[in-house]
C-alpha cells in the first residue's frame, strides 16, 4: 500500500475548483460559451444520475430522457398554465418523474438486463409519442412556447428573479452540487456499496442478504427524481419544449459520457459530462463534418481507452510525485 | 374485414423487411456474441447503394438489386476487418460505444452527402395491382415477401447443410472449442458480417421503392430488430424472425384500426408483454447457439 494521499491536497483542490466555478462567468464573455458551459453542467447532472442505475446497479435503462421529459414537460404545462413558481415545478417534476419510475420499475424489473434495456427504449419511445400525438396536453409539434424564466421567493430573505446567463449559470451550479452530494452520499457510504455489490455478482449479493430488487428499485428512482428535476430547470430555461428534445439522441450521448467517461465512478462521470458537451461544440471550427469527426474520435477513444478517460487519468496521476491511493478504491470494473 | 385483410399484408411487408434486418442482428450476435448499435444505419446505406445503382445509374431493377447486395456483402466484411476486429474480445460496453461511434459516423456523413430531403425510389412494379380472391396487393409487395421468404430459406439451408454453415453453428455455441478444432474465427466473424449485411442490402432493395429514405431512419430500424431479436430469444435467428413478424403484423394492425399515431409504441407494448409472459422470449432457453 502506498500512503494516502494528503489531506491538504484534497483541500486544496476542492478549494481552487470551488473558487474557479464561482469566478467562471466573470472570466467568460461570450454568451454562447456560457449557454454551452449552462448545457455542459445540466448534462452532467443528468449523467450523474443515470450512473445511479447504470453504473452501480448495472441496470442499463434506456428511458433516461422520458424522465427529464416527465418533469420538463410538466413544469412547462403547470407553469404556462397555472404560473406555479419554479420551486414547485422542480419539486413536483421530480417526484411524478421518480413516481413513473417506481410504478414502472414493478414490471421492468422482472426482465434480464438486455430485455430491460429494450424494454425500457420502448418505454421513452411512448412518451415521445405521447409529447408528440396528445396535442390537448403537449401542443405536439407546435411545442409549449413562452414558459417563464424561474424566481426563487422563500419570504422576505431570499426573491431571486432569473433573469441573465449568469443567473442562469449560478442556479445550475447550485443543482449541479446538490446532485453531485446525493450521488456521492449515496454511492460511497455503506448504501454505494451494496449497490455495487449488486453490479458484480447478483446471486453472491442476494446470498449475503441484499434484496436485489429493492436497491435496483432504488437507484432507478432516484435517478428518475433527478432526472425530472433538471427536466424543470431546463424547460425554465429555454422557454420552451419540444417532443424533438425527448429523444433517442439523449440516450446516446448520456451512453457516451458515461462509457467514455469513466462508468460507476463519479470523477470519470463528471469527466465524461465537460468533454463530451464540449467537444462536438469545439468542433464547430470544420462545421459541415463535425459529427462525423466526433464520431470517429469516439472510435479511436474507445478503442485506445476502454475504461474510459478515468481510466487513463488514474494513470497518470498515478505517476505525480505526490500521488496516493485516492484515486484506486473503484477500481473494480464491470463485467 | 377487408381493412384487416388489407393490414395483414402490411403487416406481413413490414415484418419482413424487420425480419431481414432482425436476422442479420441475431446472427451477428450468435456468432460474434456483439450487439451492433449501427445495423439499422446498414439498412440505410443499403437504401441509398439502392437509390444509386436505380435511380441515378439507371439500372435496370433486378440488377440494381444485385448490386446492392453485393456492395453490401463487402461493407459488411469491411465493417468488421475496421471496427469490429479490433474490439471483439473487450466488454461490451466497448461493443456498444464503438458500433454506435460507427452508427454516429454514418448517418452524419451520408447527410452530408445526400442531405436530409427524403428521397423516394418509385419502381413500375409498384403501379402493378394484382387481384387475389377479392383483395389487391401491389406487386411491389408480392416481390418482397417471395424473395425475402426465399432468402430466409436460403440462408437456413447454407446453415444446416454446408461445412461453413455448420461451423457458423458451432462457433455460436462454443467459441473456443472451434478455435481448438481449426475453425478460422476471424474469417468467420468476418463471412458472418457480410452475410448479414449482404442479407439486410436484399431487404433495403427490396422495400426501399415502397418507403421515403433519409440519412436518420437508421437508429429506429435499429431498436426495431432489437426488439424482435428480444422478443425471440436473444441470438436466435429463427427467434428474431418470429419476432419481427409479430412487431410487423401489431404495427400494421393497430395502424388500420387505432390509426398511425401510436403503431410503434403498439409494437413496443406488444414486445413489453412477451416479455412479461416469457422473459426469456418466445424461443429462447430451448437451444444454445443460432
Amino acid at each position: 500500500m502506498r500512503k494516502p494521499r494528503p489531506l491538504y491536497v484534497y483541500a486544496a483542490l476542492s478549494a481552487a475548483l470551488f473558487l474557479g466555478l464561482i469566478g467562471l462567468p466573470l472570466v467568460i464573455e461570450s454568451r454562447y460559451l456560457l449557454h454551452i458551459v449552462i448545457m455542459t453542467g445540466m448534462y452532467t447532472a443528468l449523467a450523474l444520475s443515470y450512473d445511479l442505475a447504470v453504473g452501480h446497479v448495472g441496470l442499463v435503462s434506456l428511458a433516461h430522457p422520458s424522465f427529464f421529459g416527465v418533469g420538463a414537460y410538466l413544469a412547462a404545462i403547470l407553469s404556462t398554465r397555472f404560473g406555479t413558481p419554479f420551486l414547485v415545478n422542480f419539486v413536483l417534476g421530480g417526484i411524478v418523474a421518480a413516481g413513473v419510475a417506481f410504478l414502472l420499475s414493478f414490471p421492468f424489473l422482472r426482465l434480464e438486463a438486455g430485455s430491460f434495456a429494450i424494454g425500457t427504449l420502448g418505454l421513452a419511445l411512448i412518451v415521445k409519442l405521447v409529447a408528440i400525438n396528445e396535442v390537448w396536453l403537449t401542443r405536439g409539434w407546435d411545442c409549449i412556447i413562452g414558459v417563464p424564466r424561474p424566481r426563487l421567493a422563500l419570504g422576505p430573505l431570499l426573491d431571486w428573479q432569473v433573469s441573465s446567463l449568469t443567473d442562469y449559470y449560478y442556479l445550475m451550479l447550485g443543482i449541479l452540487l446538490v446532485v453531485v452530494a446525493l450521488c456521492s452520499r449515496l454511492t460511497t457510504s455503506r448504501l454505494g456499496r451494496t449497490l455495487i455489490s449488486i453490479r458484480e455478482d447478483e446471486t453472491l449479493a442476494k446470498a449475503s442478504g441484499v434484496d436485489p430488487r429493492k436497491y435496483k428499485t432504488l437507484a432507478f428512482t432516484v435517478g428518475a427524481l433527478v432526472a425530472g428535476s433538471v427536466g424543470a430547470f431546463y424547460v425554465q430555461y429555454a422557454s420552451l419544449i419540444c417532443p424533438s428534445e425527448v429523444s433517442e439522441y439523449m440516450t446516446t450521448a448520456l451512453l457516451i459520457i458515461l462509457f467514455l467517461g469513466g462508468v460507476g465512478r463519479m470523477r470519470g462521470v463528471i469527466l465524461g459530462g465537460v468533454i463530451f458537451t464540449f467537444v462536438p461544440e469545439l468542433l464547430r471550427i470544420a462545421p459541415t463534418w463535425r459529427m462525423v469527426i466526433y464520431g470517429l474520435l469516439l472510435l479511436v477513444g474507445i478503442v485506445f481507452a476502454p475504461d474510459g478517460l478515468d481510466g487513463i487519468l488514474t494513470k497518470w496521476l498515478r505517476r505525480l510525485p505526490f500521488a496516493g491511493t485516492g484515486a484506486t478504491s473503484h477500481e473494480n470494473q464491470q463485467g | 374485414m377487408d381493412i384487416f385483410i388489407e393490414q395483414l399484408l402490411n403487416g406481413l411487408t413490414l415484418g419482413a423487411m424487420y425480419a431481414s434486418i432482425a436476422a442479420g442482428q441475431a446472427l451477428i450476435f450468435g456468432v460474434a456474441r456483439l450487439i451492433n448499435f449501427a445495423h439499422g444505419d446498414m439498412f440505410m446505406v443499403g437504401a441509398y447503394v439502392f437509390f444509386l445503382a436505380f435511380s441515378v445509374a439507371g439500372l435496370p431493377y433486378p440488377v440494381a438489386v444485385i448490386v446492392t447486395v453485393v456492395v453490401m456483402f463487402f461493407f459488411g466484411a469491411f465493417f468488421d476487418r475496421v471496427i469490429v476486429r479490433p474490439i471483439i474480445d473487450k466488454r461490451w460496453h466497448v461493443h456498444m460505444i464503438a458500433t454506435l461511434a460507427a452508427s454516429i459516423v454514418l448517418y452524419n456523413s451520408f447527410t452530408i452527402i445526400f442531405g436530409t430531403t427524403p428521397k423516394e425510389v418509385p419502381t413500375t412494379y409498384r403501379k402493378v395491382i394484382l387481384e387475389f380472391a377479392g383483395f389487391q396487393m401491389c406487386l411491389q409487395r408480392v416481390i418482397v415477401l417471395a424473395v425475402t421468404l426465399l432468402s430466409f430459406c436460403a440462408l437456413y439451408l447454407f446453415l444446416q447443410k454446408t461445412k461453413t454453415g455448420k461451423a457458423m453453428k458451432a462457433m455460436s455455441q462454443n467459441r473456443a472449442a472451434c478455435a481448438v478444432v481449426g475453425i478460422d474465427i476471424r474469417r468467420m466473424s468476418t463471412l458472418t458480417f457480410a452475410i448479414s449485411v449482404g442479407l439486410m442490402g436484399l431487404s433495403s432493395g427490396l422495400v426501399a421503392p415502397l418507403m421515403n429514405i433519409h440519412p436518420t431512419m437508421g437508429l429506429q430500424l435499429t431498436f426495431k430488430a432489437f426488439a424482435a431479436v428480444i422478443m425471440g430469444g436473444l441470438g436466435q435467428v429463427n427467434g428474431a424472425i418470429a419476432g419481427a413478424l409479430i412487431l410487423g403484423l401489431t404495427e400494421a394492425l393497430a395502424a388500420g384500426y387505432l390509426g398511425a399515431d401510436y403503431k410503434d409504441a403498439i409494437g413496443f407494448a406488444m414486445m413489453v408483454l412477451v416479455l412479461l409472459w416469457r422473459p426469456q422470449g418466445l424461443f429462447g432457453g430451448r437451444k444454445v447457439g443460432i
